[in-house]
């Protein structure tokens, strides 16, 4: 309920379906049974940047999800919450979940929009496809975003893709320095891509409160990436 | 070579990320590749449509063919919902 105050019990209590309460519920399960806006929550905390100390050095604990597991701590102790208390390795699986849980709402959204926009089915099917994928890449790293790219943009069968992955991972190796830079030219020309897509995208989703905070999320995601 | 008793499952969970929606098959693959931490197309299709037949056998996902998209169009049957925990 998006209408709860962060300083409530409710706000910070997970819904656990009928079928599962009494059973012991996963530490990851807890999170993603938080209502919406206390995940958001959780995902601004982990975002937030470390803060620097007198030589520039980042603090630990100030930032990120050190910083997100803390507060969780700090929420379980106050509401007599014990399942809000997780390890850091529970909370990166959840925000790898809820980053891709926001990616398939706006990739699903996208898929209506042009549907309604065009009538066109395999049009649209095909949009909220690549808006997915182009979602996904933005999120990987530079070795998998340059790997992928090319196996998508030549359109190779998919049954090729695993050589063409396994051959382009000891090209990687071989190059060492020079394909260091190459991949932040190919991670920057990408980001260009990706954004000019995403100003497309905003003039479609205009209008759309919910798509436009979504989008406002994913436009800081492709920045941080 | 994902293993398929994981991949299964994993299958039946990226569906429960939306339960109400019908899902393409490229989506669905995509939505797997994501939540198994891999590469896009990291996943074969084989090992991605032996998952989906297995589903299929045990009634926990079903699809329609449709003509305008050109595609099948997959969704979680009441069954597949309720092991999953989704209504």
């Amino acid at each position: 309920m998006s209408d709860l105050s962060p300083n409530s019990s409710a706000f910070w209590s997970p819904t656990i379906g009928k079928s599962r309460q009494g059973k012991k519920v996963r530490a990851d399960a807890v999170l993603k049974n938080l209502c919406p806006a206390a995940q958001e929550q959780i995902a601004q905390w982990s975002n937030q940047p470390a803060e620097r100390d007198a030589e520039g050095q980042p603090i630990k604990g100030t930032g990120g999800v050190v910083f997100a597991t803390q507060q969780l701590a700090e929420i379980a102790r106050q509401f007599s919450l014990p399942a809000l208390r997780v390890s850091s390795a529970t909370l990166y699986e959840f925000l790898d979940w809820w980053r891709l849980e926001q990616d398939l709402e706006i990739s699903f959204a996208r898929e209506e929009q042009v549907m309604a926009k065009t009538g066109d089915k395999k049009k649209a099917r095909e949009a909220g496809e690549t808006l997915l994928m182009r979602l996904g890449l933005a999120k990987q790293d530079g070795e998998l975003i340059e790997i992928a790219a090319r196996v998508s943009d030549s359109r190779r069968g998919l049954d090729q893709k695993d050589e063409i992955v396994s051959l382009k991972r000891q090209q990687v190796g071989q190059k060492g320095e020079q394909l260091k830079l190459e991949r932040e030219k190919f991670k920057a020309s990408i980001r260009t891509k990706l954004e000019a897509g995403l100003d497309a995208l905003f003039e479609e989703i205009k209008g759309n409160t919910r798509a436009e905070t979504i989008f406002a999320q994913l436009r800081e995601a492709v920045a941080k990436a | 070579m994902i293993d398929p008793v994981v991949l299964r499952s994993t299958l039946r969970r990226a569906m429960a990320m939306r339960p109400r929606d019908e899902w393409s098959e490229a989506m669905l693959k995509l939505t797997i590749e994501r939540l198994l931490g891999l590469a896009p197309s990291a996943l074969s299709v084989p090992d991605f449509q032996t998952a989906m037949e297995w589903n299929h056998a045990r009634n926990l996902i079903e699809y329609r063919y449709d003509e305008d998209a050109e595609a099948n169009y997959w969704h979680l049957t009441d069954t597949g919902k309720a092991k999953e925990g989704v209504k």
